[in-house]
């Protein structure tokens, strides 16, 4: 996106009044203005005219079962985002520990080999499906439908 | 609701009284979510967003410091959550089958997205008018959401959006110009 030009002084009294961020002294002298300039006072209107316009656009009210759904997820999101940390922090310390007693077991490297690549391979696809999860789940369609 | 309301809430929400906050989020829900649609142009990830931000503003409630005004700082954090969305969707677009297209950048609305009084008595001004600020790139179209349908002051935007003053007369000059230019095949059509 390209930058914005700069205002002249004019235009930008034009949006202070407009917007009534002027002190009573420059409003006045802002309105003795106009009153010699036609071109400046239907500017000024035309801007005023759409901010009235837009001023009067409904908000977009929450629908009793969108504010179900708001509620729904709030106060146990902290919660939620605990429960996986802690799983996660379970999971990890059971691999690590899980591989070390494999790797100083007697059993045949062959088995070991086999273990090994069982849990990197579940772990993979685990790690792949969860991720995946995480990116598309703000976009799903049908996330929003109570079943 | 007056200041000093909502100055009793946030003090009520800081000292986990859940009832205030619901209150506080009661009040901003309708603003947030239309804040949320400017950006978004879509209601379920509108309604995820003011979510998040509640949240966000929930849990860090002790960083907000009194006579401090809420509503700038609620909307910077709904910004944020907003434009981490729009760049989220814009890199699993880059990545996805679908080709990303100029203008991309400005995080444009789709042509279909619905106005934010979709769910109310549609007038045909206001559905005009939507469909004009549709056209707008996200910095033109988040100061007229804010100036216009949030009513923040200057000083008020400049803290949301991080920019001077100054800043903000000039894009509000030129978005409200563009907007004008939008709608104009519809005000020559009204007599």
């Amino acid at each position: 996106m390209t930058a914005d030009a700069p205002l002249t002084k004019r235009q930008q009294q034009m949006m202070a009044y407009v917007d009534d961020e002027l002190g009573v002294a420059e409003r006045a002298a802002f309105e003795r203005e106009m009153e010699q300039d036609a071109g400046l006072a239907l500017e000024t209107v035309s801007f005023k005219n759409l901010l009235d316009a837009s001023k009067s656009m409904a908000l977009a009210e929450p629908t009793d079962h969108e504010m179900r759904r708001f509620w729904a997820r709030f106060y146990n999101r902290a919660e939620w985002r605990l429960g996986w940390v802690l799983l996660l922090s379970g999971v990890v310390v059971l691999a690590v520990e899980g591989l070390y007693l494999l790797l100083t077991s007697a059993l045949p490297l062959t088995v070991k080999g086999s273990a090994i690549a069982i849990v990197a391979g579940g772990s993979v696809l685990l790690w792949n499906t969860v991720r995946l999860t995480l990116r598309t789940s703000h976009f799903d369609r049908y996330r929003g439908v109570m079943r | 609701m007056s200041v000093a309301e909502e100055i009793r809430l946030i003090a009520g929400a800081k000292h986990g009284d859940h009832t205030s906050f619901e209150t506080l989020v009661e009040r901003y829900m309708g603003s947030a979510m239309s804040v949320a649609m400017g950006y978004t142009g879509n209601r379920d990830d509108a309604l995820d967003l003011t979510q998040e931000a509640f949240y966000r503003v929930f849990k860090n409630l002790d960083r907000f410091h009194e006579g401090e005004r809420f509503a700038p700082w609620f909307f910077r954090i709904l910004r944020n959550a907003c434009l981490t969305f729009l760049e989220k969707r814009r890199r699993i677009r880059k990545t996805s089958i679908h080709a990303r297209e100029p203008g991309d950048e400005d995080y444009p609305l789709p042509d279909n997205a619905p106005g934010p009084a979709a769910n109310a008595e549609g007038q045909e001004a206001q559905e005009e008018l939507w469909r004009a600020f549709r056209t707008l790139g996200v910095k033109h179209r988040e100061i007229i959401l804010l100036r216009h349908f949030e009513e923040l002051d200057y000083a008020s935007i400049a803290q949301v959006l991080d920019i001077p003053i100054g800043t903000v007369m000039s894009r509000l000059f030129h978005a409200r110009q563009k907007l004008k230019q939008a709608l104009e095949p519809y005000m020559e059509a009204t007599p």
